[in-house]
């Protein structure tokens, strides 16, 4: 197998590999290519190239295939509890519910099966985060250690454009998820229970930029430090963010300032959970509790309240600037 | 380095269609002179596609000043300034530790150098644009071992900016090139480190590159596959395309390099032309029972006398014991049936006449050991 080494030949320019035995006629070994293009300047184009490099890696590591499983698991169970439990609904209140939603006027019906979208939402919305996690915290870090970058990086290809690169594939890998199983969801329960949020897609949108801001975040640590390393502080980064999420929620319904402080203070470090929660809010149905001066969400899904549009831009802001930074420090980096 | 015609049979090859079509669209052949070998006569002259229709010398493929990489306190690169010409083969030497793959990865933009600079095909280091033409093997060649042979390759060439219609092609071309056109479909988790280092070379020079570098290209090839590379080296070389081989493998530099460096620690101790660095390199040894005034004339006229050592220097019972040695520098092996007649006509008797080439190894060894004293 090894006679043809030197036998081919390469690239254009009219290149031609003398053989190993190129004593030998020249004519019955060289090929000769014309002379067709010089690559063009534009290296903006390599960010695409990883990117679907990065997206094909993740569909095709095996990594991914735990997940997608326990998504469909997920869902099936999702798609048969729901349909118990609206039959059960159907079936009646009890006693004291109903009379209590007699004389106010509230849909506990509707209630009911808005808190059961948003669970399977919440579901979603984890599983996605944690999987950014998962999938961020070695994308450069990994690499890194291999030394895969190496060809790579010694090519026309800047540091910019591979941690933009990996960025975008990750993120649409992820928007792909959170699109397909969000959708997938609210499908379940409008075929179990005839509800359909309008603003559906926006809230699904949101739950993107949460799970995009988790990847970016944990793409820094990942141009820093090793994968494990990102791992374990951006779990427990995660965890924090949604428990002080909740610290604000009870904060809110028994008015106490200092609960409510903890959690603004936090959702501005670590913006996931009011992400969440804007996106929530979005398909939640009416909470009817506030006008009746009570400040709770019915449920420990709902929100009570929605952080404003502001936090939005902050959201996309922030994951932008993680990724700039990402990509500052790897940048820097001695591969 | 002749290396016999390949059983071929007689038959044309399978893919003769193709062979014809590229005959046709050849251009100009590159000049086709003998082989290049060890004791051959000098390399063919370079064909220069590249240089200036106004001659003068070519661009220098690489240069640095001042180069130094510090990782905190360790220096792995001291202060080195190099000069590697284009369409040459550059042979890049030193111990283990000395910052050989560290220069590399400056040169390439792995590492950013602590203090100094240079250039890279024209380009400052670190410019993105320069590595359009750069081909690099690097010293731990790990891959996306997910990727079969032929996407593994086909990346790399869109990294280049290769339009996707051409790559089919040069993805052939280099998988045949390297002799793993069998393994295409192979994802790369299924190579052995050897193929894993071939499928390295041919992601190297897949897009036309002007500078190849290649960090140990042969440290996990068979033997076959270190003569392939060499030949490679020597066919990238008459295209005009310079190539920067680190390599232990000093046997192997000396066959394929027009010119070396050796580092020690970080810095340059000997650079220049392998022929200059190893002038001089012939040298015979003459033992002989005596040695008459007359005869050390009649050498000295003709061939510069390196030393002389009487009977008594040698130990008793020692190889060559009782005799005296002369050591003489030598153009040429043809040159020693003459010693051995003068010799015999001068009446001394000659028990050894004994060539010894300096080799690259012989000039490794004396400067880094000087270097180390
Ligand atoms: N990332 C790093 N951190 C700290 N020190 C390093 C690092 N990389 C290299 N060095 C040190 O720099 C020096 C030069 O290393 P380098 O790998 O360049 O040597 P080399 O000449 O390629 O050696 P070899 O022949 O073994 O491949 C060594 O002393 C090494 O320990
Ligand atoms: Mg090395």
């Amino acid at each position: 197998m090894t006679l043809t080494w030197g036998a081919g030949s390469l690239g254009p320019g009219a290149g031609t590999l003398p053989t190993a035995h190129s004593h030998v006629p020249r004519e019955s070994h060289e090929l000769t290519i014309t002379h067709s293009h010089l690559p063009r300047e534009s290296h903006q184009m390599n960010a695409f190239v990883i990117a679907k490099l990065t997206f094909r890696e993740a569909l095709r590591r095996k990594a991914l295939y735990g997940a997608v499983a326990l998504t469909v698991a997920f869902l099936a169970l999702y798609a048969w509890g729901t349909g118990y439990i609206v039959r059960e609904l159907d079936e009646g209140l009890p006693q004291g519910l109903a009379r209590l939603a007699s004389q106010s006027g509230v849909d506990v019906r509707l209630l009911a099966i808005g808190e059961l979208l948003l669970a399977g939402l919440y579901a979603v919305s984890n599983i996605a985060g944690l999987l950014a996690i998962f999938m961020a915290a070695g994308t450069i870090s990994q690499e890194v250690e291999q030394g895969t970058l190496q060809s790579i990086i010694s090519k026309p290809v800047s540091r910019v454009d591979v941690v933009l690169g990996k960025w975008l594939g990750g993120a649409a890998m992820l928007a792909t998820y959170v699109a397909i199983t969000g959708v997938l969801a609210a499908g379940i329960v409008y075929w179990r229970a005839g509800y359909l949020p309008t603003q559906l897609p926006l809230g699904l949108l949101l739950l993107m930029l949460k799970t995009t801001l988790l990847y970016s975040l944990t793409m820094v640590g990942s141009a820093t430090v090793p994968a494990i390393t990102t791992g374990i502080v951006m779990l427990i980064v995660y965890v924090v963010a949604n428990v002080t999420g909740m610290i604000e929620q009870v904060g809110v319904a028994i008015g106490s300032e200092t609960m409510v402080r903890i959690g603004v203070i936090a959702s501005l470090l670590i913006p996931s959970d009011a992400l969440w929660k804007m996106g929530a809010s979005l398909v939640q149905p009416p909470n009817p509790l506030p006008a009746l001066g009570i400040q709770m969400s019915l449920g420990p899904f709902g929100v009570v309240n929605p952080p404003s549009v502001w936090m939005g831009v902050y959201g996309l802001t922030y994951t932008l600037l993680a990724l700039g930074l990402a990509a500052l420090i790897f940048s820097r980096r001695d591969l | 380095m002749a290396r016999a015609p390949p059983a071929v049979p007689a038959a044309p090859p399978p893919d003769i269609g193709h062979t014809l079509i590229m005959a046709t669209l050849q251009t100009p052949p590159p000049t086709a002179g003998p082989a290049p070998g060890v004791e051959g006569p000098p390399p063919a002259p370079h064909r220069a596609p590249q240089k200036p229709p106004g001659g003068g010398r070519p661009p220098l493929a690489v240069e640095t000043h001042g180069l130094r990489k510090e990782y905190g306190r360790k220096v792995a690169v001291a202060n080195l300034s190099l000069s590697v010409p284009a369409e040459e083969v550059f042979g890049f030497l030193g111990p283990n530790g000395a910052g050989k793959s560290t220069t590399v990865k400056m040169l390439v933009g792995l590492v950013r150098p602590t203090a100094g600079g240079g250039s890279l095909l024209g380009r400052p280091l670190g410019d993105v644009g320069a590595r359009r033409r750069l081909g690099f093997l690097p010293e731990q060649f790990r891959f996306h071992e997910w990727l079969r042979a032929e996407e593994f390759l086909n990346f790399h060439a869109s990294l280049y900016g290769v339009p996707p219609r051409e790559r089919g092609r040069r993805i052939a071309d280099v998988l045949q090139l390297v002799g793993l056109e069998a393994r295409a479909q192979d994802t790369l988790r299924t190579f052995s480190k050897g193929m894993l280092q071939r499928i390295g070379i041919a992601q190297a020079v897949i897009a036309d590159p002007q500078l190849v570098i290649l960090d140990e290209p042969t440290s996990a090839l068979d033997p076959i596959g270190r003569r392939d590379v060499r030949d490679l080296i020597r066919g990238l070389r008459e295209r005009g395309i310079a190539v920067f081989l680190n390599s232990h493998l000093l046997s192997e530099v000396e066959m394929v390099c027009d010119r070396v460096a050796i580092i020690d620690r970080g810095m340059v101790i000997h650079q220049g032309r392998l022929a200059e660095l190893i002038t001089g390199t012939l040298e015979a040894e003459l033992r002989l029972d005596a040695l008459p005034a007359s005869l050390v004339a009649a050498l000295e006229a003709r061939w510069p006398i390196r030393g002389t050592a009487g009977p008594a220097s040698s130990a008793p019972g020692a190889d060559g014991a009782g005799l005296w040695t002369l050591r003489l520098a030598l153009q040429d092996d043809a040159d020693l049936p003459q010693i051995a007649d003068l010799a015999i006509h001068h009446g001394a008797r000659l028990h050894a006449l004994i060539p010894h080439r300096t080799t690259l190894e012989d000039l490794f060894v004396q400067s880094v050991e000087n270097h180390d004293r």
